[in-house]
C-alpha cells in the first residue's frame, strides 16, 4: 500500500455506515432539471410547456463548444419553462416534466453497438452528446476535459477510486459493482486520448472496490492501492502514484477519471444512453437507512432522503456533497442535478460545532494541511492585516480544501481568513 | 434568511473542541486519582479541591483584569480542572492543601497566562506550578500513605481471584498476583506521587485520549520509548523506574496538553526522544524530586527551536 505522506488526516469513522451496493430509487412523478448544470454557457430549452418528452430525449441545448446538452429524466410532459430555487438557495432556469408514458429504457434490454472502429473524434463526440460532467465535485463537462490534451503531449488516464472525503463512497460502489463497465469506459477514454497507459488507484478503505477491479482488470491496467487518508486523490498525488513528475514536466497530461464517469462514457459509447440518472451516497446519523441509490436527475432532496427511509431525527444541517467541500442545503425540495455525489443529514453530535476561540497553537492545521503552509501562520497575519507578508507565507498555495478548519479544535474559519488573505494580497480588498 | 455561517466550510469537525479536549485530558486524570484515592486515602481529595480552588481563584483575579470571555475561556473549558487534576496527580503525597493550591494558581498566572494566554506558551503550565512553588517536595517519611493502602491491596487480590478463576485459568494464563499487583501500583512501596505507579489505569487514561485523538500516539510512544532505553543504557531498571516514578504519567497526560507539543511531525518525534531523555537523565542522577516534570519542562524550552526548524524544513520543501 502506497503511503500518503505529506499532510492529510484520517478521517473519522462515518456513525452510521452505508450499505453496500446500490439500488435503483422509485422513479419520481415529477422531475425539476435546472438547465444549468456544467460549467460553461447556459442551455436554452427546447420543449415548451405541454410538450410531451421522451426518456433520454434532448431538452435543453446550446451552440457553444463547451457546453453538453442536457436530456429528459423521465417520460412525460413538460409543465413548467420556468425558474427553480436549487439547493444553495440561488435560483436558475428549470423544466418540469410530470411522469407520463413509457420508458425507453428502463427495463429494457439493449444491444451495445461496436465502438472498436470509431475514431476518437467520434468518440468525444458521443461522450458530448450524452451530456456527461465529470464528478464528483467538478462542473467540468466530460468531452472538454477528454480534449484538454495539449498538443506534443502523452497522456494517461487515472481511474480514481481515492476519493476519501467523508460520504463521497458512491464511485468506490460503482467500481465495487461495475468493474468491467468502469474498465470499458477506461478503455474508450485511453482510446480517446490515443495513449495505452491506464491506472486505477484504490485507496484502503474501499476494500470491495479493489478486489472486484483487480480481478476485472487487463494486465494494461495497473493498480495501486493507497492508504486511507484524506485527501488521497489531489492531481499532484495521483501523478506520483502512476509515476509521473508534479507541475507536468515531464510532458505529460493525468486525465483523471472518477468511476461514475468512466461508467458514463462506457455506457454513452456503447448504449448511447445520455447521463440521466446517478449513483449517489444518503448517509448522516439523522437518515434512517444509509445507502447508495441511484437517482435520476432531478428528483429533490427530500424524495432522496425518503427513499433512505427519511429522517430518524432533526438533522444539524443537510449537506449535498462532502462535509469538507459540500454546499449547505437550503432547500429540501432543490433537484439533484449532475454534480451531487451525496446527501448527508448529519447530527450535532457529527457536526461538532462550536463558537470561535483563540487558537491553542495545537499545530493541527499544519500537519493536516497537503499542499504544506501554516494556515495558523497565515490567519494570524490576516487578522494583524500584515498583507505584504500573505504571498510569501504561501496564501495563494492553497487549495482551499478545509482541512485546516477540520480538525481545528478553536473552530477558526481558516478557509474563510485565508480567501480574505487572498483576495488582500492580490490586491482585490 | 441564511446566515454567513451557513457558507462556512466544513460542515463538521474532526478534532473535538478547546473544551472537549480539557474536558477529556481532565476525565482522564480523574480516572488516575480515583484509583489513588483508593490507595492513599482521603489526602488525594483534599489535594485535588485545593487545587482546583487555587486554580479558578487564579482565574477570577485574571478575569478581573480582562474582559468575561477570558474568565469563560479558562474555568468554562476545563482547563483549571485539568492542571488542578495533574498537579494532584504529580505533586508528592505530602503536599499541603495550601501548596497545592499555589501550585495551580502558579500554573494559571506564571505558565498559562504570563506568556500571553492560550496559544502563547510553550513550557506546561501545571509543570510550571509544580516546578516553581516552593514546599512541594516532602522527604519521604512525611508522605502520607493514607489508610487505604492495604485495603486496596486486599481488594486487588479479590479482583484477582475472580480473574484468575473465570479469566486466567481458562485461557491457560499464568499471571501472578503480584505482577497484577506491580502493575496496577497497588503492590508498590512508596510511590512517588498520588497517581506514580497506577500503571493500569493509566492505560485506560491513555485509551481516552489516545482514542479520541487529543494527542498523537506517536508522541508518548516515543517518550516512553527513549525513557526505557535511556534508563536501560545508564544501568537503570526501566520497569522499576516507570513504576516509582513519574514518566508515564508525564507521557500520558502531560504531553497530552496542545500546547506544549511542537506543531509538524518530525519535531513531536524528537521532542518526545528528548524528553524521554531528559526525564531518564534526572531519575537516574538525580538533582531534583520531580525528574519527570523537570524533563518535560526542560524539553519545552526547546519546542521553539523544534518548530523553526521544521518550518524552514517545510519551507524549502514547498
Amino acid at each position: 500500500m502506497i503511503p500518503i505522506l505529506s499532510g492529510g488526516v484520517t478521517p473519522l469513522p462515518t456513525e452510521k455506515p452505508l450499505e453496500p451496493g446500490f439500488w435503483n430509487a422509485a422513479v419520481p412523478t415529477k422531475c425539476v432539471v435546472p438547465l444549468q448544470q456544467h460549467a460553461g454557457s447556459r442551455l436554452r430549452s427546447l420543449v415548451k410547456p405541454g410538450e410531451q418528452v421522451r426518456e433520454g430525449m434532448v431538452i435543453a441545448e446550446s451552440g457553444q463548444r463547451l457546453a453538453v446538452p442536457l436530456h429528459a429524466p423521465i417520460p412525460g410532459r413538460v409543465t413548467t419553462v420556468g425558474t427553480t430555487t436549487l439547493l444553495d438557495g440561488s435560483t436558475s432556469s428549470a423544466l418540469e416534466i410530470q411522469l407520463d408514458g413509457e420508458f425507453d429504457r428502463l427495463g429494457k434490454t439493449l444491444q451495445p453497438y461496436p465502438w472498436e472502429n470509431l475514431s476518437p473524434e467520434d468518440l468525444l463526440e458521443l461522450v458530448r452528446s450524452a451530456g456527461i460532467v465529470c464528478g464528483p465535485r467538478s462542473w467540468v463537462p466530460a468531452h472538454a476535459y477528454l480534449r484538454r490534451r495539449p498538443r506534443g503531449r502523452s497522456s494517461v488516464v487515472v481511474l480514481d477510486v481515492a476519493e476519501t472525503e467523508p460520504y463521497l463512497s458512491a464511485g468506490a460502489e460503482i467500481a465495487a459493482e461495475r468493474p468491467q463497465e468502469v474498465l470499458e469506459g477506461l478503455s474508450i477514454a485511453a482510446r480517446i486520448l490515443s495513449t495505452d497507459r491506464i491506472h486505477a488507484v484504490v485507496a484502503g478503505c474501499f476494500p470491495r472496490a479493489f478486489k472486484a477491479l483487480r480481478s476485472t482488470h487487463d494486465s494494461h491496467v495497473k493498480m495501486h492501492r493507497v492508504v486511507h487518508r484524506y485527501p488521497a486523490n489531489t492531481e499532484y498525488q495521483m501523478r506520483r502514484i502512476a509515476g509521473l513528475k508534479p507541475g507536468r514536466d515531464d510532458g505529460t497530461e493525468a486525465v483523471i477519471l472518477s468511476p461514475a464517469t468512466a461508467a458514463a462514457i462506457r455506457d454513452a459509447v456503447l448504449y448511447r444512453k445520455p447521463q440521466i440518472e446517478q449513483v449517489i451516497a444518503v448517509g448522516g446519523g439523522a437518515v434512517a437507512r444509509p445507502a447508495h441509490i441511484r437517482v435520476r436527475i432531478g428528483t429533490s432532496i427530500a424524495e432522496v432522503l425518503q427513499e433512505c427511509g427519511g429522517l430518524t431525527e432533526e438533522p444539524d444541517r443537510i449537506v449535498a456533497g462532502g462535509i469538507l467541500t459540500g454546499n449547505r442545503v437550503l432547500n429540501v425540495n432543490a433537484p439533484v442535478t449532475k454534480n451531487v455525489a451525496a446527501v448527508i443529514a448529519l447530527t450535532s453530535a457529527e457536526v461538532r460545532a462550536g463558537g470561535e476561540e483563540p487558537c491553542i497553537n495545537c499545530g493541527g492545521c499544519i500537519r493536516a494541511c497537503p499542499v504544506s503552509i501554516n494556515p495558523s501562520l497565515l490567519n494570524d497575519l490576516v487578522l494583524d492585516g500584515a498583507d505584504a507578508e500573505l504571498a510569501e507565507a504561501g496564501v495563494f498555495d492553497c487549495t482551499e480544501c478545509g482541512l485546516c478548519a477540520h480538525v481545528c479544535p478553536s473552530r477558526i474559519p481558516l478557509v474563510e481568513r485565508i480567501r480574505t488573505g487572498k483576495a488582500r494580497a492580490g490586491g482585490h480588498l | 434568511m441564511s446566515s454567513v455561517a451557513d457558507f462556512r466550510l466544513p460542515h463538521g469537525f474532526r478534532m473535538l473542541t478547546v473544551r472537549g479536549i480539557y474536558l477529556r485530558l481532565s476525565l482522564a486524570t480523574a480516572v488516575l486519582l480515583v484509583v489513588a484515592l483508593f490507595r492513599s486515602g482521603t489526602p488525594v481529595m483534599v489535594t485535588a479541591l485545593a487545587a482546583i480552588g487555587g486554580g479558578i481563584l487564579a482565574e477570577l483575579v485574571v478575569g478581573l483584569t480582562g474582559d468575561i470571555s477570558v474568565r469563560r475561556s479558562g474555568i468554562g473549558n476545563g482547563r483549571v480542572l485539568y492542571y488542578g487534576l495533574l498537579i494532584t496527580a504529580l505533586a508528592p503525597l505530602g503536599i499541603s492543601a495550601p501548596a497545592a493550591a499555589a501550585a495551580t494558581a502558579t500554573a494559571v498566572l506564571i505558565g498559562l497566562w504570563l506568556p500571553g494566554g492560550p496559544g502563547a506558551y510553550w513550557l506546561h503550565p501545571a509543570l510550571v506550578g509544580l516546578v516553581f512553588v516552593p514546599g512541594l517536595s516532602v522527604t519521604p517519611g512525611e508522605s502520607v500513605g493514607g489508610t487505604g493502602g492495604i485495603a486496596a491491596v486486599v481488594e486487588s487480590s479479590q479482583i484477582y481471584r475472580v480473574l484468575d478463576q473465570y479469566v486466567f485459568d481458562p485461557l491457560s494464563l499464568s499471571i501472578t498476583p503480584e505482577w497484577i499487583a506491580a502493575l496496577s501500583g497497588m503492590g508498590t512501596g512508596e510511590p512517588a506521587s498520588a497517581a506514580a505507579g497506577l500503571l493500569l489505569p493509566l492505560l485506560v487514561a491513555a485509551m481516552i485520549i489516545v482514542g479520541e485523538d487529543v494527542v498523537p500516539w506517536i508522541l508518548p510512544v516515543m517518550y516512553i520509548v527513549a525513557f526505557a532505553v535511556t534508563v536501560t543504557l545508564f544501568g537503570g531498571e526501566p520497569l522499576t523506574a516507570a513504576i516509582t516514578g513519574n514518566a508515564p504519567i508525564v507521557a500520558v497526560l502531560a504531553v497530552a496538553d496542545p500546547g506544549v507539543r511542537p506543531a509538524h511531525r518530525g519535531s513531536i518525534v524528537v521532542f518526545g526522544v528528548l524528553a524521554g531523555i531528559l526525564t531518564a537523565v534526572f531519575t537516574v542522577y538525580g538533582g531534583t524530586d520531580l525528574p519527570a516534570v523537570a524533563g518535560l519542562v526542560v524539553a519545552g524550552a526547546f519546542r521553539p527551536l523544534l518548530d523553526h526548524l521544521w518550518s524552514y524544513r517545510w519551507r524549502r520543501e514547498r
